[in-house]
């Protein structure tokens, strides 16, 4: 045994790391076959990755006209539901704004006039507030936005029509790559079909296309030129059987990978300790990807799953299959094999290759006695495998080791969002503040930070609790020897993505970002990481979402911006439904909390009761 | 052959073997926390004029943390022996760098046995060293030395945060019977030990009295120069 740990010292001694990397430790990762039989471990159909949306976003150039600059825009509400519109200038000031009813002239409209509200826009570069125009509630009819300026500032309005029609696209393949067509595709609810469809795709270089296929063929085709990402705004015209138009817009970003060497055939090996390696060709750049595979097998005939595998690799790019598994499962080793065998950027996690099926090949093995259950060490593995990865220098290091709670903060935030005071005990916060990270890099800046503590738990914001999921996952830290109750405690955490993702970067084209666009919490991008997630590891968060407070007759929201690009509830920055992690511990849906300060509702982070129950029960 | 006692009046056992002397102790002995110097165990074997042949140590310790540990045995004769040593350190990544984080040591420590505690570490397993165990050193090296007399079992928690307790320690010890003409127990025959003799049939000390009638005169000369030239096996 010592002379194996040897080699493995040795090897990753000898491994060329890159000026800046440091090699980490990655677990060899397993799950049951019941995770394959229940889809957890699946990718997606990417038809199932819909992004909705009832609002239109509309770029606005302004007109001259007669000695000023203008733009308007007629708006049918034909519903009792209020319209609204968020008026989103590139720059302060100049934009004057008006929603008026048509005709205007009548006393009524005058007094009912549109109501006004400011807010801010998540994301974008903080400092700005923007202006929502809102008709009355029950005031159907035809109205008409406006703009009025001295000069001629471009910007975007987002339009409700307060129809509650739905657009929603989906990306016809998670496999996204350079080189490769990709398909949107779109359609209405409510029985309206699609008139008409444009689509305007800005690519990496900033480079502007705009498709605008026949109706015939509603669907989106575009093929990435070169790697990077590309956000698309794709507007809709849709008809419904009455001759009623909507005209909605769905904003998504994808990101087209470069595609990397192909897996080929399997080389299996049995190692020293009995585990069965499972090689494939070398990515000799050395990128980090996540290979995933499951492994099946026969059992009097009939296919079985065993189990399935995933890893972080670097060049090597390898499992290893504890032949415990085979013992678990009792098939025949002779007829393994693997199925929907995968490679993922562990960055962006799209699919670079996926592979139906991969024959194994006969090995000569001996079975281990059958196991009851499967162990931790067979879920989590043992390995001391390393993989260079650029571990970012802590901004935030302990003095002291010990077994502590961290308080992670979220995407893109300058501050810890959670009052120390209500945490007790030995605590570490978090700092990453103003970074835009994977959360693969979200991970391994909290494994650098956590360093020198001997354990420790996460009580985890937004993106912060999935950055501690994936760091559990895929990486040996101190997550791994904390003790207690729970592990992982989110709130208002996005697992399965949010739309603001899509519409912040198109929104950011014009109005910048201080930290960057994230295509880790796109829908596609997170349901990609998702089924990357065993259950094992999902059992050890507890989550929660809240939403702001629904007051009877009132017009409610977080942020009367983001709501008009997210579907209720929601925090102001994600959607309830978006929230859930299967296989987690829900810990329920509360009202009156949003997602950051300076939203309507107090912040989610500061519910002390909240606080006091994640306090007592964190593992350290 | 008698033996097997120890001090403190901690005596958990005492199980007389033939060619062989058990003793244990440490009963409830509180490891201090993040200590080099830690705390040190004595144990009184009692066998006189036997040799060690092979050492077996029970250990039976609760710590949270058996990765801060580092538990050491050394022999009457002065040889020192690793038991643990900080399971998990240095590391390729797992366990990670404070070494071992799982909870408690239930093991026989013995050359031969096929599991290194440096390699055992489990998330989930407790106690996490447990069995038969290889030791850090080889405990052969005690091999030979005798094993009479006072036996030193050094514990020491190299970490804060986590403290534990030595529940108790037992050693096994086979032994072989002293050459009773090696008189300056140096492991070879020589003039030396002829001279030794003498000073001791001189002084009438009691392992002079080679016939054993409790007289000292030329019989007993006679007696040890006999085995003397006979040797030891």
């Amino acid at each position: 045994m010592r002379i194996q740990w040897l080699i493995v010292l040795v090897f990753a001694i000898a491994t060329p790391l890159s000026r800046g990397q440091t090699p980490v430790a990655v677990k060899q990762v397993a799950a049951p076959a019941s995770d394959i039989e229940s889809g957890l471990v699946r990718l997606p159909d990417a038809a199932d990755l819909v992004v909705r949306s009832h609002s239109l976003m509309l770029p606005v150039e302004l007109e001259h006209d007669r000695g000023g600059w203008s733009w308007s825009m007629p708006i049918s509400v034909r519903t009792a539901s209020a319209a609204r519109i968020a008026f989103l200038p590139s720059v302060d000031g100049f934009w004057e704004t008006e929603l008026v009813a048509i005709p205007a002239a009548s006393e009524q409209a005058v007094a009912e006039g549109a109501r006004a509200s400011w807010d801010s826009l998540p994301w974008t570069t903080s400092g700005r507030s923007f202006v929502c125009l809102q008709t009355p509630d029950g005031r159907q009819g035809s109205w008409r936005a406006a703009i009025h300026s001295s000069g001629p500032i471009d910007g975007y309005v987002v339009i409700d029509d307060g129809s509650g029609v739905e657009l929603s696209t989906s990306v016809g393949s998670l496999v996204t790559l350079s080189g490769h067509p990709i398909r949107l595709h779109s359609s209405f609810s409510d029985g309206y079909s699609v008139r008409s469809i444009v689509a305007e795709i800005v690519g990496p270089d900033g480079t502007k296309q705009v498709q605008a296929p026949d109706v015939e063929r509603s669907d989106v085709v575009f093929t990435p030129r070169a790697a990077g990402r590309y956000t698309v705004r794709v507007t809709a015209v849709g008809v419904d059987a009455r001759g009623e138009r909507v005209m909605l817009s769905t904003q998504h970003l994808i990101h087209a990978e470069q595609p990397a060497p192909m897996l080929g055939r399997v080389r299996a090996q049995v190692l020293g300790d009995g585990g069965i390696e499972l090689g494939f060709a070398p990515d000799p750049s050395g990128r980090r990807t996540i290979v995933a595979a499951e492994v099946w097998g026969e059992r009097n005939g009939e296919p079985v799953a065993v189990c399935w595998l995933s890893r972080v690799c670097g060049s090597d790019r390898s499992l290893v299959l504890d032949p415990r598994w085979i013992a678990y499962a009792g098939v025949d080793p002779a007829t393994l094999e693997l199925r929907n065998l995968r490679v993922h950027d562990v960055g962006s996690m799209v699919p670079i290759e996926v592979v139906e099926r991969a024959e194994i090949g006969a090995i000569e093995i001996e079975l281990p006695a059958v196991v009851g259950e499967p162990t931790a060490d067979m879920l989590r593995g043992r390995s001391a495998r390393m993989v260079a990865s650029e571990l970012p220098e802590s901004v935030n290091r302990s003095v002291l080791p010990g077994h502590r709670l961290m308080l992670v903060h979220g995407y893109c935030t300058d501050a810890n969002p959670f009052p120390t005071g209500h945490f007790s005990g030995d605590l570490a916060v978090f700092e990453d503040f103003g970074q835009s990270r994977s959360h693969d890099a979200f991970a391994l800046e909290m494994l650098a930070q956590s360093a020198p503590m001997k354990s420790f738990g996460v009580v985890g914001h937004s993106q912060g609790g999935m950055g501690a999921l994936h760091l559990l996952t895929f990486y040996w830290s101190g997550l791994d020897w904390a003790r207690g109750e729970r592990l992982i405690q989110t709130v208002g955490a996005p697992y399965q993505g949010t739309a603001l993702a899509g519409n912040a970067a198109v929104l950011g084209d014009l109005f910048g970002f201080g930290c960057g666009v994230n295509d880790s919490m796109t829908y596609a991008g997170s349901a990609a990481w998702l089924s990357t997630i065993p259950s094992w590891a999902r059992a050890e968060v507890w989550y929660w979402t809240t939403a702001f407070e629904d007051h009877v007759f009132v017009y409610d929201y977080c942020n009367i911006i983001t709501d008009l690009l997210l579907s209720d509830p929601d925090d102001g920055v994600i959607e309830r439904s978006a929230g859930q992690l299967v296989g987690g511990h829900s810990m329920g849906h509360t009202s009156g909390w949003c997602h950051t300060a300076g939203m309507r509702d107090p912040a989610q982070c500061t519910d002390a009761v909240r606080n006091a129950e994640m306090n007592a029960r964190a593992k350290r | 052959m008698k033996h097997c006692s120890f001090i403190f009046g901690m005596i958990v056992g005492l199980a007389p073997l033939a060619y062989g002397a058990d003793a244990c102790g440490g009963v409830g002995v509180a490891i201090p926390d993040d200590s080099l110097p830690g705390v040190v165990v004595p144990i009184v074997v009692d066998a006189p004029g036997e040799l060690i042949d092979a050492v077996t140590v029970d250990l039976d310790i609760t710590h949270p943390w058996v990765g801060d540990l580092v538990v050491t045995l050394e022999s009457p004769g002065g040889v020192v022996v690793s038991l643990l040593d900080r399971a998990g350190i240095p590391n390729t990544g797992f366990p990670g760098v404070f070494g071992c984080g799982g909870r408690d040591v239930l093991a026989s420590f013995v050359d031969d046995a096929s599991q290194d505690a440096e390699t055992m570490c489990s998330t989930t397993a407790v106690p996490v060293i447990s069995g038969l165990v290889a030791p850090g050193s080889l405990l052969s090296a005690m091999d030979g030395g005798l094993a009479d007399g006072v036996w030193l079992l050094t514990l020491s928690d190299r970490s804060a945060y986590d403290a534990g307790t030595l529940n108790s320690v037992c050693l096994q010890i086979t032994t072989m019977p002293a050459c009773s003409v090696d008189f300056t127990g140096d492991g070879e025959l020589d003039i030396f030990d002829v001279f030794a003799f003498l000073d001791a049939f001189n002084a009438m000390d009691p392992g002079a009295d080679f016939t054993g009638d409790t007289l000292y005169d030329i019989f007993d000369v006679f007696a040890f120069l006999d085995a003397f030239n006979a040797g030891c096996a």
